[in-house]
């Protein structure tokens, strides 16, 4: 459910400074939820994923625009002095400020939160860095790829013949953007006691640690290594991917009882219940081998479609393995309003995912289109700081902002 | 706990109390992010066992599984019956006196146990309500179970990860979880904010198949602009080249060059083979991209020279993005791990002490609270028992007795 206002955090203004994913990515989420953005953006280019294409549409690339609706983008030169006084002049209308320059950056040009903070005791400022904001490392640049690999994530991602597995999604970014979120309410509430906002300092290190939760905890419990098992399960059995006739399926078959089910009710073979070789969970362990044939020449008998009805009829854990294109326009995500759509100034009718949360009384926002660069600079400055015409032609001389308005 | 338990820093949440019906991952992993921040987080558990990860693994502590203990830190433990009418009377007793309530259960759960939105609003109306379901609960989906590598298999998340020759992969944590509890710890803090300005409660969902849905970001935004499905690609990838896993004489490391200033870095400062500048094959990347089976031939020889250790200091030396595959334990017990001090031990009650991985936020003016262990199973019982509900001694041993409430010490 989506609303034309309000949301949870309707009154809340958000200053971000902040590009690629991982920044980008949290504010959506304080924008899906009603915060107003101010995305400020360099005039030279904006944001870097504005140029990650193919593909595009209507000249916007799809990386931009999967982590930036509802936002307004301001193009400001902060390298300038006088960009630098209007940072300072919008963040005093501001709750929030967030950003994930590299660290010292923002130092350089006087906007660090010790350079800001007495000037704006209630701003809740959050920094995202690759390894922390002090320390030996804090100058060393993120890749998510790198930290991937670093945080031992990849060691237990993939087949066990094969090399370890990145995830071509920037995970960890998105992680971090979580854990940014979850941080900024959290101080957020704080302020409502206490008046006074805090600096936050989130690393892509310590969320790439902090998310391996429970291969991690064995490990310091342990003392042993989490190993790769590719689809399949470390001790339940049989779990993983089948192809059948039109596709594959993932089954998950944990227990005696879902074993039973599908030897009976999906596979129509009860036989292979009674067959000492698949016993117990054990016995299957040790005959993992002759069980998956047997499986796998059951599952290619019939269509996908087959199957699926079939095991959701009688409860059993199994899903499709979809391409995205079959998920998005999955009946599942249809009922759910996951993909919504937007009027684009450039490209018109523009698909976009939808917000996971839901609330009953302050609904998450109707999406509006990821901003073109700089598009709302002079209503920015204009109603949040009193800029007068003169003021913003000045600018626009000195190149504090673009010479040039971009197409509305 | 008190702000003077963890320094002399108030906590974020604190004097929040928590009611958590939540079992296995996403529902605990949101708990415990309330929790880490200072909230009073007390979890409710069948008399037969509680959570089902007290029993998930072989790596135990205390007696206690890893499993269990890597969700529910700062949490405290209530045993009570649902089953039966008294412990679900006192259920919803301690949702009056809570400002959050969490639960997983499957679709009708709740409501069978009288503790539905409905009935716990009519009784506090302030509550935020958060159900973490699988497709939802409403729809014709709702009454389906929720499984992590499922919800990745229908949301065609799992479709983008593996490699292009390779069937489709899970990844080797549980994604959707972790990001499910995570989006609803902020949903819950969303709302309680907002409870702030409006002075109401409200119901929240976060179900597991949206979540992953989202997760697919500019792969979903990919194809919703251009109609064409993502392809896997493994390590590596079909624009830049190399990228990808590459081995060392003693173990693995991922290389990405995503351009021509990194890659000039590489070959003069690291390889110290300028002649593949100049190569035609190698030159640029686009002709990288088309030789790259002759490229890597050539970097495998090259990188099978030096150890991985050496390979990697050169490369951060010379500002092109590597690192090292570590293991869990190589990356636990790495510099970098020590120097952000992101492990530490916490107080339990069998184990005495029990290691843990600290939460990444950080926060100058409210920080993580300083963590105590896992619950024992009903290791609180008794205490919140009095001190949310006000129950004397004598009733709370007749509760005990009766089976209404059950282990520890009983």
């Amino acid at each position: 459910m989506t609303s034309d206002a309000g949301g949870p955090l309707e009154g809340v203004r958000v200053l971000d400074l902040s590009r690629v994913l991982a920044g980008p990515f949290c504010t959506m989420q304080l924008a899906d939820m009603g915060a107003e953005i101010i995305k400020v953006e360099n005039p030279d280019g904006g944001d870097d994923t504005r140029h990650f294409k193919p593909p595009e549409a209507g000249g916007e690339a799809h990386y931009f625009l999967a982590v930036n609706r509802s936002k307004r983008s301001i193009a400001l030169d902060i390298r300038t002095e006088r960009g630098q006084e209007i940072i300072h002049g919008l963040a005093a209308q501001c709750d929030v400020l967030i950003e994930n320059f590299r660290v010292g950056v923002m130092r350089r040009f006087g906007l660090d939160y010790a350079s800001m903070r007495e000037r704006h005791p209630h701003l809740i400022y959050c920094s995202i860095s690759a390894y922390g904001q002090e320390g030996p490392m804090s100058d060393r640049p993120g890749f998510d790829p790198v930290l991937q690999a670093e945080s031992g994530m990849m060691s237990y991602t993939g087949e066990p013949d094969r090399d370890p597995m990145r995830h071509p999604l920037a995970i960890i970014d998105t992680f971090t953007a979580l854990y940014a979120t979850s941080a900024i309410l959290g101080a957020y509430i704080a302020r409502q006691r206490t008046g006074r906002g805090q600096h936050i300092d989130l690393a892509l290190l310590d969320t790439s640690i902090a998310v391996q939760t429970n291969a991690a905890q064995a490990y310091l419990v342990s003392g042993e290594n989490p190993v790769k098992m590719g689809n399949s399960h470390p001790t339940a059995v049989p779990v993983g991917l089948f192809e059948t006739q039109t596709g594959p399926i993932y089954i998950a078959v944990g227990t005696q009882r879902l074993f039973k089910i599908l030897c009976e009710k999906v596979l129509q073979r009860p036989e292979m219940f009674e067959d000492p070789r698949f016993a117990d969970n054990a016995a299957r362990q040790a005959n993992r081998h002759a069980l998956f044939a047997l499986l796998s020449e059951a599952f290619a008998a019939e269509p996908r479609e087959v199957w699926l009805e079939r095991t959701r009829t009688a409860g059993l854990p199994v899903g499709a393995v979809r391409t995205v294109s079959e998920a998005l326009r999955s009946p599942e995500v249809a009922a759910r309003g996951m993909v919504t759509r937007v009027t684009h100034p450039t490209a018109g009718e523009l698909e976009l995912l939808g917000s996971p949360l839901n609330f009953s009384e302050t609904p998450v926002r109707k999406p509006k289109p990821p901003p073109l660069l700089g598009q709302h600079t002079e209503e920015i400055l204009r109603d949040l700081l009193g800029v007068d015409a003169e003021g913003i032609e000045d600018l626009r001389r000195t190149g504090v902002i673009p010479k040039q308005v971009e197409p509305h | 706990m008190t702000s003077a338990a963890s320094g002399q820093k108030p906590l974020a949440l604190e004097g929040i109390r928590v009611l958590d019906f939540t079992r296995v991952i996403a529902g605990p992993l949101c708990t415990m992010t309330l929790g880490d921040l200072g909230a009073e987080v007390v979890k409710v558990e069948s008399p037969a066992g509680g959570d089902d990860t007290r029993f998930y693994g072989a790596a135990k502590l205390g007696g206690e599984t890893a499993f269990f203990m890597t969700y529910n830190r700062n949490k405290k433990s209530l045993v009570l019956d649902l089953a039966s009418e008294e412990g679900r009377a006192i259920a919803l007793s301690l949702a009056e006196k809570a400002d959050v309530l969490v639960e997983n259960f499957s679709t009708g759960v709740m409501e069978r146990h009288g503790l539905g939105y409905d009935a716990v609003k009519a009784r506090n109306p302030r509550i935020v309500y958060c159900s973490i379901s699988a497709y939802g609960r409403t729809g014709p989906s709702a009454a389906r179970p929720g499984y992590d590598p499922v919800v990745q298999a229908e949301s065609g998340f799992m479709s983008i990860t593996g490699s292009p020759d390779r069937e489709p992969l899970r990844t080797g944590i549980p994604m959707i979880d972790v990001t499910t509890g995570l989006a609803a710890g902020q949903a819950v803090l969303a709302a309680l904010y907002a409870r702030e300005e409006t002075g109401q409660g409200q119901f929240v969902e976060v179900p597991l198949f949206d979540t992953a849905v989202a997760m697919t970001f500019h792969f979903g935004m990919a194809y919703l602009v251009s109609g064409e499905n993502p392809e896997r690609v493994g390590n590596s990838s079909p624009a830049a080249q190399p990228i990808g896993v590459f081995h060392a004489s003693d173990g693995p490391f991922q290389l990405t060059i995503a351009g021509e200033r990194v890659w000039k870095k590489l070959v003069s400062d690291v390889l110290q083979r300028p002649d593949l500048l100049s190569h035609p094959d190698f030159a640029v990347n686009q002709a990288r991209v088309a030789n790259q089976t002759a490229l890597r031939e050539i970097l495998d020889d090259i990188f099978a020279g030096d150890t991985r250790d050496s390979w990697v200091a050169r490369m951060r030396a010379a500002g092109v993005p590597a690192g090292p595959i570590r293991t869990i334990a190589e990356a636990v017990e790495s510099p970098e791990v020590k120097e952000r001090k992101l492990t530490g031990d916490a107080p339990h009650a069998s184990a005495g002490s029990a290691p843990y991985i600290r939460n990444s936020m950080r926060l100058s003016g409210t920080p993580i609270r300083e963590a105590f262990g896992a619950p024992l199973l009903g290791q609180h019982t008794d205490e919140i028992l009095a001190s949310w509900l006000d129950l004397g001694s004598d009733r709370i041993s007749a509760l005990r007795e009766s089976g209404v409430t059950a282990p520890r010490g009983a």
